[in-house]
């Protein structure tokens, strides 16, 4: 890489700034406060001590959709909630980013009726899903982990996404 | 106590419950009129007691010790308990001994479930067992038969399934081998366990000692999906339950109930022939016939090709020149659509004709099965029934076995009844046994039609001497008499179908529509002739399930459904309109009879009638026939066909004459497209007399060419059987095999020239004089 | 109103508190570098294991599929051919899914299974970008042929085991003291992180 750094000065300078970029952003994905169910319990977790959120940038869960990066979709998502949700999602700014979260956001879990949406994935688009019932909150940090995985490779979303 | 109601009933105390019941009432039944359970094994409401397995012990007040409640009849004023502390007591003892060397491998078991074991311990088991030695070893996963698994460790010795095989099949080949703890079951002969009737032991069988070979381990009874619908495969119209899993059928049951159709009871036909319904050689798509190849359409073009064919050929030539062949397979609701929409375009040409079957409505003596069963003397004249309807048959059997009915054949070939018969060679045979007999039932399979002309004469005549006669038609197709009834027939001037090949030979046809038919294999004509004359119309739609030899002619195959894919009526031999249920997703791409014909019908801009309309005509009662067998209405510009005449006995040229008959896994056409049952196809076959056999040279397992007497025609490599009881100068062959067709013998050229040893290529042909 | 003196107690108070703790062991598990030990009874990630002569313990009998309460569970049972054994006895699983996004980690599988075939491990890092990735099939959940505990039931010949029941008596169950060791996954994913686990 030296030899092309040298010849190509100007081309280096431009791919550090972009992984900077990346790096600022993924070390500032901001959920929203949103809580639906049992899960909302291990989200909110993930913010104590033991688990730290902070060390990822992401403590501060804005109570706007306008200011959040990031929604957690923490629980099972009833009919009625679901025009709710897709409400929430549209309002978030672009880029922003969707974890399900546990069995009945992803799929409905054993709550396979009338009720329960079987899925969120039926009305927003969801980045990570994150299996467990509910999942343990550092679960839930590695599905932040893949997020920001994601962002630093450029991948769906983001500042300079690549595809 | 006194003697209240009238002397044949009874009255007993059950369970607190006073209840009156016919006097003979054995307990366990009697106890099936209160809320209570009495547990069985051995004991089977068609079988009867056996006093086997002694789970069913209940207590009788002034009795000092416990009474099996399966073979003990009702006293009057007896009192009965069958709970309580001395019962369970009883009860567990018993199961304790039937658990001694039961394995423990319920998680592996098919029966695992719905067991009467499984629940019976739940009840009564103890939850270890006090047997301090290991438990015996038998034989497990054994080979019973070409249908059956048999695992010895399970069997608990309740010999339902040896009894089933006594008293109700009368085949009696199961038997229980060795004594005590030993003991198996087996075949007597030590021959694998082959009968037409063999899954129902797997029912019977209360542990799972007995199971299916194609549900095994396909799936557990709590996934089934259930639906009661109407098997399809013949024309008897069994009750059954069908059982889906994961979009696929895993199984199907008797239902235990239907006692006025199958009387509980299902032949492997209608149970096994499932198969074909997944089988990767179904048609999913329509497809046109584009120079010698086909390519495939969708629903709409083929539909839009379809009118566009009719519509070319009715422009052409009128409605003359449209035929449609079908509705024997089709269901009520589908023919009434069918015979509409043709009205509507003014054609006449219809036929459900497809096969040797020439009548399906048996006319004014029509009876029910129970009828069947009630009669003293059950005449079964051309195919016999147990391979035509085999249910039927088995009802014939009840008939003669526990009713004490003589069973005479006329014409056709006796063998594989299992019960005594007795085979009639004349007119004055017949008279002769009918002497004395008031209830007579003729079953008759519509084949021969100069046959069934002289029977409905004699009939007339029992009749007018005061018998009671019933008449059953136990034809080829499953639902011809609901094609029949319905109006699938020519009308005013129309062509039957060998009318229609007529035609379609001298180019005067421009369109046929085949619904489910295999005419090419089936038609008595000789398949080269209706093969050739299709060939000749310019627009041949066919509506299949596979690329039958018919479809392969077709310029357009619709892709159909069938069976248990879709709902709607049938009308079985017995006249009843039976319920079909859709019991299974059919695959995508393929559509109903009916739903085509709608389509068809919009297509055309033709007026059919609506969903109820065609509902009430379609369930609507039956018409009171007054024609009887063999009527004039029938023969109609239909060559008679005589190719099943082996009763006639002439045989001409000096030759053999051949007698094309019936298997039960041979007609109908799935069974050649369901790999599962590979194993009951039957071989073609060719089955001589002993004399004749004799002065052929050849002997069994030897393999037989027939060549006719045009000399064009031969069929090949038929295995040689001999049967004492077949006629004379008579080959018979099984109909339907798609490797050696019945009729590669033209109609009226049945006579064969020779026959030679295949075996033997270095032998010059042996031609007879 | 409060005096002076008051306040600066209740200051000095919670100041004190927070001083308390600054000095005090810090708490938190560094995620990802470090994972948390979890309760020996956790419910993770499945899996399907062996006997130790490398015969499958799953004999495909589908108790797990109706006692699973959220349908995760699909088990389609197939026979064993004489020449090629997968488990002891007639019968073993030819397919076994588990939708691990449906699954509830509730351990009623373990619970039903007769041979102790299905076991949850201590692995929770399940979390994916795709949908269909959650679907576990035999491929991901059966344990290598060389990973597997306790003796087989006694085979006859033509390896049907004398009664299903001896495998009872002889599995060998998830030994909840062992903890993380007692199924493979867990021991792996403890090796994984040697040295690194605080708890």
């Amino acid at each position: 890489m030296a030899g092309v750094s040298e010849a190509m000065p100007g081309q280096f300078l431009l791919g550090k700034l972009d992984d900077v970029a990346r790096w600022a952003q993924s070390s500032s994905v901001w959920p929203l406060t949103m809580g639906l169910a049992c899960c909302a319990i291990e989200m909110m977790s993930v913010t104590n001590a033991t688990y730290d959120i902070a060390r990822f940038g992401s403590e501060v869960f804005r109570a706007s959709p306008r200011q959040a990066d990031l929604m957690i979709v923490s629980g099972r998502v009833a009919q009625k909630m679901g025009p709710i949700i897709k409400r929430l999602y549209d309002q978030m700014a672009d880029p922003k980013w969707v974890i399900s979260m546990g069995a009945c956001a992803s799929s409905g879990g054993v709550f396979d009726n009338y009720a329960i949406i079987q899925g969120v994935d039926t009305i927003v688009p969801v980045d990570v899903y994150v299996p467990g019932c509910p999942p343990t909150p550092d679960g839930l940090l590695y599905a932040l982990n893949l997020i920001q995985q994601q962002i630093r490779q450029g991948g769906r979303g983001g500042i300079l996404a690549r595809a | 106590m006194t003697e209240a109601g009238p002397p044949q009933s009874v009255s007993l105390t059950i369970d607190g419950t006073p209840v009156t019941v016919p006097a003979g009432t054995l307990v366990v039944e009697a106890a099936k009129t209160v809320d209570t359970d009495v547990p069985v094994y051995c004991y089977h409401p068609k079988l009867g007691p056996a006093g086997l397995c002694r789970i069913c012990l209940v207590e009788i007040e002034r009795l000092p010790k416990l009474q099996i409640a399966c073979n003990t009849p009702v006293a009057e004023g007896m009192v009965v308990h069958t709970h309580g502390q001395k019962v369970e007591d009883g009860r567990r003892a018993v199961m304790e001994f039937l658990l001694l060397n039961h394995p423990l491998d319920c998680p592996i078991c098919d029966k695992g479930g719905e067991c009467d074991l499984q629940d019976f311990s739940m009840a009564y088991g103890q939850g270890a067992s006090r047997l301090a030695d290991a438990k015996a070893s038998k034989p497990k996963a054994l080979d019973l038969g070409p249908t059956i698994v048999l695992d010895d460790e399970r069997c608990i010795v309740c010999q339902r399934c040896t009894r089933f095989d006594d008293i109700i099949t009368r085949e009696r080949s199961l038997v229980v081998k060795d004594r005590g703890q030993r003991d198996v079951i087996a075949t007597a002969s030590g021959e694998p366990y082959r009968s037409n009737f063999s899954g129902n032991v797997t029912e019977l069988c209360p542990v799972g000692a007995l199971t299916s070979k194609t549900y095994r381990f396909k799936s557990r009874p709590w996934d089934n999906h259930r639906t009661a619908t109407t098997c399809t495969q013949c024309s008897v119209g069994c009750q059954l339950f069908v059982d889906e899993r994961y979009g696929t059928i895993a199984r199907t049951m008797s239902v235990p109930s239907d006692d006025a159709i199958s009387d509980g009871w299902l032949c492997d036909r209608g149970r096994y022939n499932i198969g074909f319904y997944a089988d990767a050689r179904r048609i999913t798509a329509p497809l046109l016939r584009r120079g010698e190849q086909y390519v495939q359409i969708g629903w709409d073009d083929a539909v839009e090709a379809w009118a566009a064919g009719l519509r070319d050929a009715l422009g052409a030539a009128g409605p003359q020149a449209v035929g449609v062949l079908g509705g024997g397979r089709l269901l009520n609701e589908e023919i009434v659509l069918l015979v509409a929409l043709m009205q509507e375009l003014g054609v006449t040409n219809l036929d459900w004709r497809a096969g040797r079957q020439r009548q399906a409505t048996p006319g004014r003596y029509a009876g029910t099965y129970a009828e069947l069963e009630a009669a003293q003397l059950i005449l079964a004249v051309g195919r016999p029934p147990s391979q035509t309807a085999p249910v039927l048959d088995l009802r014939i059997r009840k008939a003669v076995s526990q009713r004490g009915a003589r069973y005479v054949t006329y014409g056709g070939h006796a063998a594989g009844s299992f019960v005594g018969v007795t085979p009639l060679r004349s007119a004055d045979d017949v008279e002769n046994v009918l002497s004395g007999v008031e209830r007579v039932a003729v079953v008759w399979d519509g084949i021969d039609l100069e046959l069934g002309a002289r029977l409905a004469s004699a009939i007339d005549g029992w009749v007018a001497r005061g018998v009671s006669v019933t008449t059953y038609l136990s034809g080829e197709a499953n639902n011809a008499r609901g094609a029949e009834a319905l109006g699938m027939v020519p009308r005013s001037g129309g062509l039957p179908f060998t009318g229609m090949l007529d035609a379609a030979q001298n180019g005067r046809l421009r369109s046929l529509s085949i619904f489910g038919a295999n005419p090419v294999l089936h038609h008595p004509l000789g398949g080269a002739s209706v093969a050739n004359a299709l060939e000749r119309i310019p627009f041949l739609v066919v509506s299949e399930l596979f690329l039958t030899e018919t479809a392969q002619r077709a310029h357009l195959i619709l892709p159909a459904r069938t069976g248990f894919e879709k709902a709607g009526h049938v009308i079985n031999l017995a006249g009843d309109v039976l319920p079909v249920h859709q019991a299974h997703a059919a695959p995508p791409g393929t559509l109903a009879d009916g739903d085509m014909l709608v389509a068809l019908a919009a297509e055309l801009a033709a007026e059919v009638p609506g969903p109820e309309d065609v509902l009430a005509r379609a369930t609507a009662a039956l018409p009171a026939a007054t024609h009887g067998f063999g009527d004039a209405a029938y023969s109609e510009g239909v060559t008679a066909s005589k190719s099943d005449g082996m009763a006639a006995g002439k045989p001409g040229g000096g030759g053999l004459r051949i007698a094309v008959g019936s298997d039960i896994f041979a007609g109908g056409g799935t069974i050649w497209f369901d790999e599962t049952l590979a194993e009951l196809r039957p071989d073609p076959a060719a089955t001589l007399s002993p004399a004749t056999a004799a002065r052929l040279d050849v002997h069994i397992g030897d393999r037989l060419d027939l060549l006719s007497s045009s000399g064009d025609d031969s069929l090949q490599g038929l295995v040689v059987r001999i049967d004492a009881g077949a006629p004379d100068d008579v080959v018979a062959v099984i109909d339907g095999l798609p490797e050696a067709p019945a009729n590669s013998f033209a109609d009226g050229d049945n006579v064969v020239l020779g026959a030679r040893r295949a075996a033997d290529a270095l032998e010059p042909a042996l031609v007879l004089p | 109103m409060q005096s002076f003196g008051g306040a600066v107690m209740a200051l000095y108070r919670g100041f004190a508190t927070t001083l308390q703790f600054a000095f005090q062991k810090k708490p938190t598990v560094q995620y990802p570098s470090v994972r948390k030990q979890h309760a020996p009874r956790f419910h993770g990630l499945h899996e399907l294991r062996r006997y130790a002569d490398g015969k499958e313990r799953c004999i495909g009998c589908e108790l797990c599929a109706i006692a699973c309460p959220a349908n995760a569970i699909t088990v389609i049972g197939a026979e064993n051919a004489p020449d090629d054994r997968r488990s002891p006895g007639e019968r073993f699983a030819g397919r076994y899914e588990i939708d691990e996004l449906r699954c509830i980690f509730c351990g009623l599988c373990e619970e039903a299974c007769p041979t102790d075939a299905i076991v949850l491990t201590p692995r929770f890092e399940m979390a994916d970008y795709r949908r269909g990735s959650f679907i576990y099939s035999k491929d991901r959940l059966l344990v290598p042929p060389d990973a597997g505990v306790g003796a087989p039931p006694d085979e006859r010949p033509g390896g049907i085991p004398a009664d299903l029941g001896w495998v009872t008596e002889q599995k060998s169950t998830v030994d909840i003291a062992r903890g993380y060791d007692a199924t493979y996954n867990g021991a792996k994913l403890k090796d994984e992180h040697k040295g690194l686990t605080l708890q």
